[in-house]
């Protein structure tokens, strides 16, 4: 079991930041396909149990 | 233009419903109707017939697989 | 080589017509259109290249991959589960930010403008609050959103509040059932969701939204001054509440969209201090992420920031808070102070023209990879294209001024080295324009893009003064105001600006079509071709209209019926949409909304009444035919008529081509002219305006056409102009039908100016000969055909400059030919990616050709 807050991919959200939470941060991901790649970031807290989707992507 | 001779009809229950079939699309509004596009004219328009059940009408046209949208509309 | 126009005797000389560009003497007629494409640096070829295409055709999408989202239909719900209770415009702005505060954002390489609205660039948006049949449709395609069954709940869960419940309890469910097929009428907002909105995007630039979050706040600190005031008055004071409630939610969109933007600003700067490689590319993210931390939150300051600003706010008001289609915004007018302040004073973001050009292909783009969950109604109209997206260009300055600007002339360079099928562009054509800015326009369009459309500026400063007068708030826009207005989709006008534009669709849409309607006039209202059921009042069987009149009035009435009930359809839609469509991030950024505390749907201080009817030449030849044949000259009767018809003409060949070959519009004949002058003006035109609609004006036509010429067709039986069934109907609202315009374009334009009262709206596609337009006469020909249009008095006019040659090689081998473009109706599309009914109906529009009749009337200098 791995949570966000442990994965490499994972940024806490600043301070001064209108969306800050304690605990809160981004995930961030870099996605290939055919067309060429791009970057993924959605909100995530850090003791939250990562899912097997974002762990795949993560890669 | 060659008209198709069996007409769209009513069998509830049918095992060949248009929902299924390759002239079949789906009707603009509500996808429970639906489109058949069967009918072709000699200049190779299509000419299309309502279908006012998808799930529970059917004729001997019927056939599965789809069709390419350069066929459609 | 590509072909040349033969030489013609003019005013006493010998005229040649040599190609303006030599080296197509190298090209084959049948890949020109390959060699045309000239994006302006690496960047916007490799994002070409790359282009995430999400064009549809006969309902589905053509690329694979492309596939509904599930995250804003879960976030919302989500949202609207938590917030009962809330009032409902507060439900609304907590859904909005509901979706702005969890969803994904995406970051592409190569961009420099950024930003998306689904979790996936491959992905789109759906709506269930809007249309459950929509979404329903989506679940049983290949491109459902996942999982399938978390959107089946989601969608089961919005059916008693979606708008499609709350207005079909009103209405008759015989009507909703002639109207959802889309053959007489097309199916209403509420039963598809399709939407179009003008945003004033000028407040988002120019003031910035920290700046609107503060007028919400001190509206509401006067308001509850106010209502404090003593001796109480409830007549005055519970006025407030509902403000209150309106400037409340502005207040928290708005900074829920400011953390959004600022959101990406942080993955650009994680990107680049933790992933990035190329040095050159990481400065560049720093810069982005600098932009996304001011705008939209604060005002603009050069064009990159208003470049980002505005495609936040495009994002949100025709995607995220809800689908709406267009682009309406008048970009050159709207980014030229900025690009004064980076081009030419160069006090912030210093740029070169060359950049802007360069900024403008990748917003191209942009649009080219905006998907739209649209309904399946909407994905089977623009085959061959994304959506309707529509800039407009050009024209006059509330002085009166010529509105041309180096910023105007960026966008039609960009628009020609580009060449994508979005956004298409409209230009205001007055004579005041200048001749530089023409020459753009004219090599768009020779090249083949199908836009820019023309609109005269003129008639649609009128035409705004006009609906201006019939304000219900007093407000309509003022002489100088009327100046400010774009195309709100293909063709109709609305204002734009900071306020009085047109928040939801109070126009177009809800088509009617009077070739259809024509089918069932003749059959008592029945229809005996498609449906097989009744689609409107019994008015008599056509045998026993023993006068033209009888016929004449019966048709009236169908038509009346049609009109009458899809406006009172859309109309029902807006006063729910004030009462549970709510859109406060709008309302925050319209002056009027934020003076007032009322909510985006339910203010209208500038009418817009707008109305399609579709298919009318088809319908209008037919009168013509059957007065023809059948009244004045007596040779068939109107049971023999019949007769054919319902064998689709066959073993009634020669009396078919009488139909056929009886006149038709477009080539200055007086007989048939008179009859299809009086059918516009005292029916199509005169019968809408008896109706007064939600914003209280009249209801005015604007034949708009898009794809629903094809799709009308192939629901229309035979018809008396001499058409089989299942053929396609004209494509245009004012267009002569395909193939029968024979006299030449001035012709054309000798018919459509007879039509001058009641509408000035109507769409007129035109094919003009490829061999004179690419020709070193080719500007002074268009020019001076352009200059005769408008002194015609006709509102609008397209074109497209293709051959028939290339279209049919594509035909053959489509993967040869992706950068063909032709302009459908309202909108250019990729030829390929048509189906052949449609790619067929392109072909059969007569290519025009001068002569030098066609020269001297429009005075051409050659």
């Amino acid at each position: 079991m791995t949570t966000y807050g442990e994965h490499k991919n994972f940024f806490a959200i600043p301070e001064d930041a209108d969306d800050f939470e304690p605990g809160k941060g981004d995930f961030v991901v870099q996605v290939r396909d055919e067309k060429g790649t791009y970057w993924l970031s959605k909100p995530v807290f850090a003791d939250q149990e990562i899912t097997a989707e974002d762990l795949q992507l993560s890669k | 233009m060659s008209v198709v001779e069996s007409q769209l009809h009513i069998e509830m229950g049918t095992k060949k419903p248009c929902r299924n079939c390759k002239w079949e699309i789906a009707d603009p509004t509500n996808p429970n109707q639906g489109q058949c596009t069967v009918n072709r004219t000699k200049a190779g328009s299509v000419w299309k017939r309502w279908v006012r059940d998808v799930h529970n009408m059917t004729c001997t046209h019927y056939e599965e697989g789809e069709l390419s949208f350069r066929d459609h509309v | 080589m590509v072909t040349t126009a033969e030489a013609i005797d003019y005013k006493g000389k010998k005229v040649e017509f040599p190609l303006e560009y030599a080296a197509e003497n190298e090209i084959p007629d049948e890949e020109l259109h390959e060699h045309l494409a000239k994006p302006s640096t690496e960047r916007t070829k490799r994002l070409k290249a790359r282009c995430r295409w999400k064009h549809a055709s006969a309902g589905e999408f053509v690329e694979k991959g492309v596939c509904a989202g599930i995250e804003r239909m879960r976030l919302l719900t989500e949202a609207h589960k938590a917030s009962e209770g809330k009032p409902e415009v507060m439900r609304r702005a907590l859904g909005l930010a509901n979706i702005l505060n969890k969803c994904t954002v995406v970051l592409q390489d190569d961009e420099f403008i950024i930003g998306y609205h689904a979790e996936d660039p491959n992905m789109f948006p759906l709506y269930p609050e809007l249309a459950y049949m929509a979404v329903a449709d989506y679940l049983i395609t290949d491109y459902a959103p996942q999982p399938v069954e978390e959107a089946r709940e989601i969608m089961d869960y919005w059916v008693p509040y979606s708008m499609q419940s709350k207005c079909e309890h009103y209405f008759d469910p015989e009507d909703l059932q002639r109207m959802y097929q889309v053959s007489t009428m097309e199916a209403p907002g509420f039963a598809t969701g399709y939407n179009s909105i003008v945003p004033p995007y000028e407040t988002v630039l120019e003031d910035g939204l920290l700046k609107r979050i503060e007028l919400a706040e001190a509206n509401i600190q006067m308001a509850k001054d106010k209502m404090a005031e003593m001796p109480w008055d409830a007549t005055k004071g519970l006025a407030w509440l509902d403000k209150i409630d309106n400037w409340e939610a502005m207040i928290l969109v708005d900074k829920a969209v400011i953390a959004w933007a600022r959101r990406h600003a942080r993955l650009c700067k994680i990107v680049a201090e933790n992933f990035e490689t190329d040095p050159k590319r990481k400065e560049e993210l720093l810069e982005i992420a600098d932009i996304n931390q001011r705008v939209p939150a604060e005002p603009c300051k050069g064009l990159k920031d208003a470049f980002q600003a505005k495609w936040y706010t495009y994002l949100l008001c025709h995607a995220i808070d809800r689908y709406a289609s267009g682009m309406a915004h008048k970009e050159d007018t709207l980014l030229w102070p900025y690009y004064q302040n980076s081009v030419i004073d160069k006090s912030f973001q210093p740029m070169t023209h060359a950049d802007v050009v360069e900024m403008v292909e990748m917003e191209r783009l942009k649009v080219s990879e905006h998907g739209a969950g649209k309904s399946r109604a909407y994905r089977e109209i623009f085959p061959g294209s994304n959506d309707l997206f529509i800039i407009s260009l050009g024209g006059t300055l509330p002085d009166g001024s010529d509105a041309c600007n180096d910023m105007t002339d960026a966008i039609l360079e960009a628009t020609r080295n580009i060449r994508t099928t979005e956004p298409s562009l409209m230009f205001r054509y007055s004579k005041k324009g200048r001749s530089k800015t023409k020459e753009l326009v004219f090599g768009c369009i020779r090249d083949g893009l199908g836009y820019p459309s023309i609109k005269h500026d003129e008639i649609g400063v009128q035409q705004m003064k006009e609906y201006g007068k019939f304000s219900t708030e007093g407000k309509g826009a003022t002489d100088e105001e009327a100046h400010n207005w774009v195309n709100v989709l293909c063709m109709s006008p609305g204002i734009h600006g900071r306020r009085k534009t047109q928040k939801t669709r109070s126009e177009g849409g809800g088509s009617i079509f009077p070739a259809k309607i024509m089918e069932v006039t003749l059959n008592d209202g029945y229809d005996w071709s498609y449906a097989d059921m009744q689609l409107g009042p019994k008015t008599g069987n056509a045998e026993d209209f023993n006068t033209f009149e009888k016929l004449w009035e019966a048709f009236k009435v169908q038509y009346q019926y049609a009109a009458s009930l899809v406006i009172r359809c859309k109309d029902t839609l807006r006063y729910f949409e004030g009462k549970f469509l709510q859109m406060p991030f709008v309302s925050s950024i319209d002056d009027g909304c934020m003076e007032l505390g009322r909510d985006a749907c339910e203010l209208s201080e500038q009418p817009n009444g707008w109305h399609n009817p579709i298919t009318t030449i088809v319908a209008a030849n037919s009168l013509v035919a059957i007065k023809k044949l059948i009244y004045d000259e007596k040779k068939y009767t109107m049971k023999q008529l019949m007769d054919a018809l319902k064998a689709n003409w066959d073993g009634f060949e020669e009396m078919r081509k009488d139909f056929k070959n009886a006149p038709k519009w477009g080539n200055d004949d007086e007989y048939a002219d008179a009859i299809i002058k009086d059918f516009y003006e005292d029916i199509i035109g005169g019968e809408m305006r008896k109706i007064t609609n939600y914003s209280g004006g009249p209801v005015l036509p604007v034949g708009q056409a898009v794809g629903l010429y094809m799709e009308i067709g192939s629901r229309t039986g035979p018809t008396p102009d001499g058409r089989y069934g299942g053929e396609a109907a004209d494509d245009g609202g004012i267009s002569p039908y395909m193939g029968t315009d024979t006299k030449g374009p001035t012709a054309v334009l000798r018919s459509v100016s007879r039509v001058q009262k009641n509408q000035k709206a109507n769409l007129l596609n035109q094919r003009l000969s490829l061999p004179i337009m690419r020709s070193q006469h080719g500007f002074n020909v268009w020019h001076a055909y352009m200059d005769t249009w408008h002194d015609l008095n006709i509102d609008h006019v397209q074109f497209n400059v293709v051959s028939t040659a290339e279209m049919k090689a594509a035909q053959k081998e489509p993967e040869k030919h992706q950068d063909l473009i032709v302009r459908v109706a309202g909108f250019s599309a990729r030829f390929v990616d048509i189906p052949t009914y449609g790619q067929n109906t392109i072909i059969a529009r007569n290519e025009q050709e001068f002569g030098a009749e066609d020269y001297e009337f429009i005075d051409a200098d050659l």
